[in-house]
């Protein structure tokens, strides 16, 4: 619900619920440390101008090969859609890598 | 985005409703095409395109949705992110090996797991008492690094937790004759707030469509209330696709 009483269906702006959440606490950093610091946040969900308010994360990954390729691919598609500061895990959010695995993505990050 | 030797462009589809996209690669005697659908909205869309410049391309589409600001310096290292149970004895530790070791740490981050029952905004006490986090806070700040701390959209539903507690306060309430708070979305009926499942169990979401409710998590920030944060701590709005567990979040 809007200030204004409107009342919108979560169907219509399902996609840019987590870019408004990163909006608010971007101010609200911006607020604690009266605009003298640059605020650092980060968001796993995001839309168009999401860029605005700091860093994305790709998502859970798994700590497998096809994973480290995955992740240079969305990394380069964000950066192409405006969105430069994005991340992923390393050496992946679930799973436990093998030595050589670990070694290469801790290489690429 | 297509690029080739005499032309880019791209297609910006604005539309925060479920949306599909096929892209068809030339096939067959057939030209590539792409087909867009999404569920509602008005039908909104940028069509750019700049003459073998990728880099003009790109200037268009910021210009259209905004530069991104320059990072922390900090934020550029190594992160430290593990999904565990932690205490502030244990940070403490782990910033004392990092050095120790000589291995590069810049940023300590704590999950979901720092709260009790995931009552995002207070340490649990019993991991996190007031003295032992003022202690880590000394001795991260003290090595030159900083912390990430997560606050997701979904609260809690439990009288025991106090952004709940206020945010039914404020629910509904009248700003002014024109202005209506609404702390959390509500359900369908649209006369009580929408209750799901979450990591947190049963619990609201934050309506960031409302200005008072952004107001209030602007707040949530500020050491007086997010007891033993202070500058040194940066942010991460985890779930907020939103996840809502055991349903798809309902459309309504």
């Amino acid at each position: 619900m809007t200030s204004d009483g409107d009342i919108l269906q979560h169907r219509w702006i399902h996609n840019a619920y987590g870019a408004l959440q990163q909006r608010a606490s971007f101010q609200g950093l911006l607020r604690r440390d009266r605009g003298q610091q640059r605020p650092f946040l980060l968001s796993r969900s995001f839309f168009f101008g999401s860029q605005r308010y700091g860093t994305v994360a790709a998502g859970s990954n798994h700590a497998k090969f096809e994973d480290v390729e995955l992740s240079i691919n969305m990394l380069l598609s964000l950066g192409v859609s405006g969105i430069v500061n994005a991340g992923h895990d390393v050496p992946g959010y679930a799973g436990v890598p093998e030595d050589d695995l670990f070694v290469q993505f801790y290489q690429l990050g | 985005m297509g690029h080739s030797h005499a032309m880019d462009s791209s297609i910006a589809w604005m539309n925060s409703a479920e949306t599909f996209v096929f892209l068809n690669h030339a096939h067959m005697g057939k030209k590539t095409n792409s087909a867009f659908i999404s569920e509602g909205n008005a039908l909104e869309f940028y069509l750019l395109g700049a003459e073998a410049n990728p880099k003009k391309l790109q200037k268009k589409l910021s210009e259209l949705t905004g530069y991104a600001p320059m990072p922390p310096m900090h934020s550029l290292g190594y992160h430290f992110s593990k999904w565990e149970e932690n205490s502030a004895h244990q940070i403490v530790e782990r910033n004392h090996d990092f050095s120790h070791f000589g291995f590069p740490v810049d940023v300590f981050w704590f999950d979901s797991e720092y709260a009790q029952d995931y009552q995002y905004g207070e340490y649990d006490h019993k991991r996190f008492s007031q003295d032992d986090v003022m202690h880590m806070n000394e001795q991260v700040h003290h090595s030159g690094r900083r912390f990430v701390i997560a606050a997701d959209p979904h609260l809690r539903a439990s009288q025991d937790y106090f952004m709940y507690k206020e945010g039914l306060e404020k629910q509904g309430e009248h700003v002014d004759d024109h202005h209506i708070s609404n702390l959390f979305i509500r359900d369908p009926s649209a006369t009580k707030a929408y209750e799901g499942e979450s990591r947190a169990g049963k619990s609201v979401w934050v309506d960031f469509l409302n200005d008072s409710a952004c107001d209030y998590w602007k707040d949530l920030f500020h050491p007086s209330v997010f007891k033993g944060t202070n500058y040194m701590y940066g942010i991460w709005n985890d779930m907020n696709e939103p996840s809502v567990y055991k349903t798809a979040a309902h459309k309504e």
